[in-house]
């Protein structure tokens, strides 16, 4: 297989010098897809192989689905009734536990990051609170808030919180200090270096925080969903498993992370977006 | 030379005064004096070089009069206040890469004016970045920018805040030679227009020469100042000046000072840690 590659890779190589360079690139742009494209089918193939033989090494593929049986209940599942109910049911948690952790957590890290004083009020519960796991805030979830709704929102929302407030808190600690001192001598006010200055600043690390959190915000939903759920892409994912219907797990779980992906790649655009200086540093 | 122009400052401000100045550190749990007793009195609209080997502290006091470090003992005295936190009577131009890397080169220009609330901050701007000679590139960001135009940017920041006085720490320092040449005559081509009072910190005993009109020359352990010389060199000075025999005389003494302090920096290095 690697020799094939490599092979093909030194006839194009000799071949190249002919071409102008933007067909070159086009051509390497191809060739990178294709053998990601050939890496997800030989994966495929592979689990479809150890399906049918009903492998038992180490892994039991007795009872794992086979591609094709999971390929069908997609089939199903994209024209099932219930499935823009998962969907947005998870989406909107996702979205609204992630927003809540953001306006948290931004501004939280931004006071930790700038003042000693708030960071010896606040950091030191934090730190406590971050390594606890996200499903062991469940049972006091249900406790603390009335409706399932909220308590699988709160859990969210815990997720990404930490991600964010660290990165913002990393981003302003990384401040270069020259920066807020040239501010403060042209004449800016506590306010406005906060604005002007340490936001801006952060701002890359933020945005990193906020991929990370966005990440962690897709674990804790499925996990939340799966305890107390009636409708969502984790609940359906628990539900196939206790109704026996095992392809379909593998379709949530292809599903969660489909969902993951996109929203960190929309979470990255808009990084991009408001980050447009950093696109020069990259290209120099 | 119609660079001599009507000065934009009035002469009575911008006078610095250190009295007794000293800076302590914490590093590694130890104090160090940074800089001990320093007295200096700087005329409004002069130029003012601190040279000295490296570690001599003349950034510290840089960093004293500008209000970002706290003296130990003794004071700053700007126009008659004393200095406690950094103020709009300083503009400063760092060594490099102090522009904000999130602003287009016209922003970081009108930023001061823009603080200031004034509504043609980016008229402002634009006026100064043509003086250093950054027209057409105002949209850039400053990663954009070689590293020469990125000090220029610096300058017409310091320079469009109207601050009465100019603080500098080595800001040719990081360029080539070439590039610092040039920069240093059109430093002084501003300077001459605008007739600010500039601090300006380097180890380059020709960029001091060249540049001021007094050099303070600082030795080390601690940081104290060593001898002052001025330089009765004619303005409005330009680059032939450096192979006249005034020159000559005056760069011979200076070094013969700087050469004494490095040595002794060089030999004490093992103890010093």
């Amino acid at each position: 297989m690697n020799a094939g590659t490599l092979a093909l890779g030194e006839v194009e190589a000799s071949a190249a010098p002919e071409l102008p360079s933007r067909a070159r690139w086009g051509l390497g742009i191809l060739r990178r897809l294709a053998v990601r494209a050939l890496s997800v089918a030989v994966f495929v193939g592979l689990w479809q192989a150890a399906s049918a033989t009903r492998t038992h090494f180490i892994i039991n593929f007795a009872h794992v689905p086979a591609p094709t049986e999971v390929a069908q209940a997609a089939v199903e599942f994209l024209e099932s009734p219930k499935t823009p109910r998962h969907l947005l049911d998870s989406v909107r948690r996702v979205l609204v536990g992630f927003g809540l952790a953001a306006l948290t957590a931004i501004p939280l890290g931004l006071i930790i990051g700038r003042s000693r004083l708030m960071e010896d009020v606040l950091l030191t519960p934090l730190e406590i609170l971050r390594p606890i796991p996200g499903v062991a805030w469940i049972p006091l979830a249900i406790l603390m808030f009335p409706a399932a709704e909220q308590s699988m929102i709160f859990i969210c929302c815990l997720g990404a919180l930490f991600p964010i407030l660290l990165g913002t808190i990393h981003g302003v600690e990384a401040l270069d200090r020259r920066l807020v001192h040239a501010a403060q001598t042209l004449g800016a006010n506590t306010w406005a270096i906060f604005r002007e200055v340490v936001l801006p600043g952060a701002l890359p690390s933020i945005m990193t925080g906020l991929v990370i959190g966005m990440g962690t915000c897709w674990f804790l939903v499925v996990t939340a969903e799966m305890i107390s759920g009636r409708f969502g892409i984790g609940y359906f994912t628990w539900e196939s498993y206790t109704m026996q219907k095992y392809p379909d797990i593998i379709v949530g779980m292809l599903v969660i992370g489909l969902l993951g992906m996109l929203s960190s790649a929309v979470v990255r655009w808009l990084g991009s977006r408001l980050t447009p200086w950093l696109r020069h540093t990259s290209s120099r | 030379m119609s660079a001599v122009a009507q000065p934009s400052v009035t002469l009575r401000q911008g006078r610095i005064s250190l009295r007794h100045l000293s800076v302590a550190f914490t590093a590694r749990r130890r104090p160090l004096v940074a800089v001990e007793n320093v007295s200096l009195e700087v005329e409004p609209g002069e130029f003012v070089a601190l040279l000295g080997p490296s570690g001599c502290g003349k950034t510290t006091v840089l960093n004293a009069v500008a209000g970002f470090v706290p003296p130990s003992a003794g004071e700053v005295v700007i126009d008659g206040e004393r200095v406690v936190a950094p103020s709009r009577r300083c503009g400063v131009v760092f060594q490099q890469n102090s522009a904000f890397p999130w602003m287009n080169a016209l922003d970081n220009v009108a930023f001061g004016p823009r603080m200031q609330g004034l509504v043609n901050a980016r008229e402002i701007a634009a006026r100064y970045l043509a003086q250093v000679g950054l027209k057409g590139f105002e949209e850039a960001y400053p990663a954009m920018l070689s590293g020469g135009m990125r000090q220029r940017v610096g300058i017409a920041r310091a320079l469009a805040s109207r601050a009465p006085i100019l603080l500098m720490d080595e800001p040719f320092g990081a360029l080539d030679a070439m590039t610092r040449g040039l920069l240093q005559e059109q430093l002084l081509e501003l300077w001459e227009r605008e007739q600010k009072t500039v601090l300006f910190v380097t180890h380059d005993v020709d960029e001091a020469i060249f540049l001021a009109g007094r050099v303070v020359v600082m030795g080390v352990r601690p940081g104290h100042i060593r001898e002052e010389f001025s330089v009765p060199l004619p303005r409005p000075r330009r680059h032939v000046l450096r192979h006249s025999p005034a020159y000559a005389r005056i760069h011979a003494a200076i070094s013969a000072v700087i050469r004494e302090e490095s040595l002794k920096s060089f030999e004490e290095e093992p103890h010093g840690h």
